[in-house]
């Protein structure tokens, strides 16, 4: 029997018993509850004009997402606010709107409601919010009107003390176990790992939904309507982060904003890395197993997770086994995980006395751009030598790859920044990059190479390493 | 008629933005934002894949067949005519007989919704013939291709005065486009009323314009066709011209079905089907004195039009009319080429022409500048117009009220700019691998427009 897809729209309770489970949020909003506010800019997560805040997993936490990236089956047992749901019509205005009209933050007006709702994620966020913060809060919003920085003024204003707020009101679970079906596509959205792994036995040609930042793109741009979905993100188990002396252990199903804190702690570069990856309007749903499960050659986290030495614990009706993250990458999107496994966990080891670790991206914009050419480096250093090296590149094959020629060069040889251009020269032997409209074969093997460079001089404490530092 | 009243919107003034409570609320109105009349159908294009080609044949025959479709059609079903140029005629909506760049709209095809209609636009079948396409400025400027005539303008003895002068530089600089990305995509609904009218809501700067776009195609007079815009989502030359495409498209439909029809544009066919900033190449050929001042120059610029003029007449004459910026140039050649090739015709966008004009004088000034080793600011010093002399355009225009020298130093003094550039020039040296610039730079921009009677404006007051 199926089951309703129960959630809060601005405080009123909504159970869908009939409407596609992956039909998008922002068409939902828009086209079947009539609240037009939420604006389709680009309808790939990049642009915010859809931003809608939600609150979700029983977090009271007020979380900005792009709704036209999520499905209707991930809004179960959420709590949704739209720009609609902060002001009563014709009353006050809630203080994020009010600070935007006073600051003249607005100008054609298109891309406002997606800003107002990020930022009234931020107001509730409990953060000390810096002008590096309203940046990074404000990523994921386009304006071509502005310029921003009536936008930024208005943030400054509505944003400045910390608040932490929360909503409790409406449904706090999502459904039982069950299946959703409408439109003749079931959904399914499992709790545990035992019956996810069941429901992958039974349809393994049915996509596995996590956050969706990437498989949205299908049912938004696509207009794909699978007969079958698999959602995982209400498997708590796969939304564990387990961090130990030895290791940190990701979840599959874990947000990047949930790991966050955890990467940013053990590896300040990696986490500088997380924030470019995408919004947080793209971070607060999109995983990291995902990133690994979808084996682009472009995906930001895997070299990083390559070079940290990293094991990914895959689960399966046979049980579970684990297999090094850097043999997981068969060829171009394809992996090692069998049609009927999941993955369950990534497992990255912590850095270990005179290990440093770095990681460099280069794409054509500093935020959520798409990577032309990453690089990851894992050293180790005593007594003035490289005695460990681990390096992994994306953007420079089919799949993220050790330079296995390069970390040789490196090995056994005193730190310097002779040692490491020489070893950088060994590049050519490791890649033979492709050429396109991202950058091409030469562009990629030179960037790479002087990624080399740009590592001594960081690891040697130059000022001119980061770009955005200015 | 009251006089003692406070001006509203005076210089100086805040004036608040009328909608900003309905932008922060959502409570603004946008056309996708409408109610949905009954029977509203939706549109999706078919495109040409290719650059240049021959339509041998076209058949709808599944699509017109298939789930939701209420209306399918193609150049052939046109009552008036196949043409919306605002200033040129040949500039259709739906291809005929041959496609001339990559997203040319072929058919359009209105469905109950958006997935039928775009479902049924995979079945069209067309039949095309390659032919050589012109994708680069450079083909098109040997081969003499142009959407309309080129544009000179001479003053003085150009090339005698870069020949005797003590130095001459000559160079190449390329500029390239640029998307709008207004946030709200093209988007028209029209509407069929009583006796033939149309009704088109329309996100568009030029309502005039795509009013006579719609009745040309759909052959009734203007005053059967009324264009309604309340807001738009960001347009910045965009909706222009290229609204009449989408509106036109929307009207007929609208028309042949008897429906209310929605033609949004998605974002990706948006980029595809519609025209973007001109990317232009320029050569230059500059002769100066020992003191770096211009005696003579030759400017070359080759405008990617793309398939059909558009408003690159326009474009061009302001390119040109902004090649001197703020310095005189006593005898200049000055010589536009609207190229004509196979790519989406680009259009109006910010500046019209004015910053790619820009940008070739300053490179010159810049060229200069290394030439003789001296600063580019010292350059533009000694090129700007005078006030007395040395104060007449390549367009034989006086100019007046010249403020750019104590302008620049009370800019200069007020964000003390030498400050700021002994900051960078201290950051350079202590850097070995990341650098910083500074840069000061004098604009003129015209505000009128090289038609004249476009010089005009009007107000109604009730």
């Amino acid at each position: 029997m199926s089951v309703a897809i129960k959630f809060t729209l601005n405080g009123e309770l909504r159970e869908e018993v009939s409407v596609s489970p992956t039909l998008t949020a922002l068409e939902f909003l828009r086209e079947n509850a009539g609240l037009t506010g939420t604006k389709e800019g680009c309808a790939e997560g990049d642009c915010g004009a859809c931003t809608i805040v939600m609150v979700r997993n029983g977090s009271g936490k007020l979380e900005a997402v792009n709704s036209c990236l999520l499905v209707v089956g991930q809004l179960d047992g959420a709590k949704v606010v739209t720009v609609e749901g902060l002001s009563e019509k014709g009353g006050d205005l809630e203080s994020v709107q009010q600070a935007i009209v006073t600051e003249d933050g607005t100008q054609c007006g298109f891309c406002t409601p997606g800003f107002v709702m990020a930022l009234h994620a931020l107001r509730h966020s409990g953060e000390t919010v810096t002008d590096e913060v309203i940046h990074d809060a404000l990523a994921g919003n386009l304006c071509r009107c502005t310029g921003y920085r009536s936008i930024v003024d208005a943030a400054r204003a509505a944003c400045a003390g910390p608040e932490v707020s929360t909503i409790d009101d409406g449904p706090s679970d999502p459904q039982a176990s069950g299946a959703y079906e409408a439109q003749n596509q079931l959904y399914f959205a499992p709790k545990t790992i035992e019956e996810l792994i069941a429901r992958r036995l039974e349809y393994p040609d049915a996509p596995l939904l996590s956050g969706g930042t990437d498989l949205g793109l299908l049912f938004s741009k696509q207009r794909q309507k699978f007969p079958v979905t698999i959602y995982t993100q209400n498997v708590d188990e796969l939304r564990r982060i387990e961090e130990n002396d030895r290791s940190i252990t990701i979840g599959a199903a874990a947000t990047y904003t949930d790991a966050l804190p955890h990467i940013e702690s053990a590896y300040p570069s990696f986490g500088v890395l997380i924030h470019r990856i995408g919004s947080r309007q793209i971070r607060n749903v999109g995983t990291i197993g995902g990133n690994i499960g979808n084996a682009s050659p472009i995906g930001d986290t895997p070299p990083c997770l390559i070079a940290l030495d990293s094991v990914l614990a895959l689960r399966g009706p046979g049980g579970a086994r684990e297999i090094a993250l850097e043999d997981f990458f068969l060829d171009y999107r394809k992996t090692d995980l069998a049609k009927d496994e999941i993955i369950d966990s990534v497992r990255i080891p912590k850095l270990s006395k005179g290990q440093i670790f770095r990681t460099y991206k280069i794409s054509k914009r500093y935020d959520q751009d798409i990577s032309s050419v990453i690089g990851a480096f894992r050293l180790t250093l005593e007594d003035g030598m490289v005695t460990a090296a681990r390096i992994a590149f994306g953007g420079m094959a089919a799949i993220p790859k050790r330079a296995a020629e390069c970390e040789a060069a490196l090995t056994g040889k005193p730190w310097s920044e002779e040692t490491v251009r020489q070893a950088a020269t060994a590049i050519g032997k490791d890649f033979s990059p492709l050429s396109d409209h991202r950058a091409s074969a030469e562009y990629r093997l030179r960037v790479a190479e002087n990624l080399f460079v740009r590592l001594f001089r960081d690891i040697e404490g130059a000022d001119d390493v980061e770009v955005m530092a200015l | 008629m009251s006089v003692d009243s406070d001006i509203v919107g005076a210089v100086h003034t805040k004036v608040r933005h009328d909608s900003a409570r309905g932008h922060v609320t959502g409570q603004a109105q946008y056309i996708d934002d409408m109610p949905l009349l009954p029977g509203a159908l939706e549109v999706v294009l078919v495109t040409s894949p290719h650059p240049h080609a021959g339509i041998v044949s076209i058949d709808v025959s599944a699509a017109r067949a298939a789930d939701g479709v209420r209306g399918v059609i193609s150049a052939a079903d046109i009552p008036g005519t196949n043409n919306i140029g605002p200033v040129f005629d040949g500039e259709p909506i739906l291809a005929e007989g041959f496609v001339d760049y990559v997203g040319a709209p072929v058919v359009a095809i209105a469905a109950d919704t958006y997935d039928q209609a775009r479902a049924a636009a995979a079945l069209v079948i067309v039949e095309y013939e390659a032919r050589p396409a012109v994708l680069e400025i450079e083909q098109a400027l040997e081969q003499e291709l142009y959407t309309y005539p080129p544009q000179f303008m001479t003053i003085g003895e150009p090339e005698t005065a870069i020949a005797n002068a003590s130095h001459r530089v000559d160079g190449e600089i390329r500029c390239g486009g640029q998307d709008h990305f207004y946030l709200e995509s093209h988007i028209a609904m029209a509407v069929p009323g009583e006796f033939g009218d149309m009704t088109v809501y329309c996100s568009t700067q030029h309502p005039s314009e795509v009013q006579h776009g719609v009745s040309h195609v759909l052959g009734v007079p203007t005053n059967a066709v009324m264009i309604e815009v309340r807001r738009m989502g960001g347009a910045f030359g965009g909706k222009e011209s290229q609204p009449s495409i989408f509106a036109a498209i929307a009207a007929l439909l609208a028309d042949r079905c008897g429906q209310p029809v929605k033609l949004r544009l998605r974002r990706d066919d948006d980029m595809i089907i519609t025209g973007k900033r001109h990317d232009f190449l320029f050569r230059y050929d500059v002769g100066f004195d020992d003191d770096g001042r211009i005696e003579g120059i030759d400017i070359l610029m080759g405008m990617r039009s793309g398939n059909v003029a558009d408003l690159s007449p326009g474009v061009l004459a302001r390119a040109l009319c902004h090649a001197d910026n703020c310095y005189y140039l006593p005898n200049a050649r000055l010589r536009g080429y609207p190229c004509k090739t196979n790519t989406v015709s680009n259009t109006a966008f910010r500046g019209f022409g004015g910053p790619q004009g820009m940008l070739v004088i300053e490179t010159v000034i810049e060229h200069i500048a290394r030439t003789l080793g001296r600063s580019v600011d010292e350059i533009r010093a000694v090129n700007y117009y005078g006030t007395d002399e040395r104060n007449v355009t390549p367009y034989q225009q006086r100019v007046t009220d010249n403020i750019i020298v104590p302008l620049v130093d009370r800019l200069r003094a007020e964000i003390d700019f030498d400050a700021m550039s002994r900051d960078v020039d201290a950051f350079n040296a202590s850097h070995d691998t990341l650098k910083k610039g500074l840069a000061l730079m004098p604009v003129k921009f015209g505000i009128s427009f090289n038609t004249p009677k476009l010089n005009q404006a009007g107000a109604l007051v009730h």
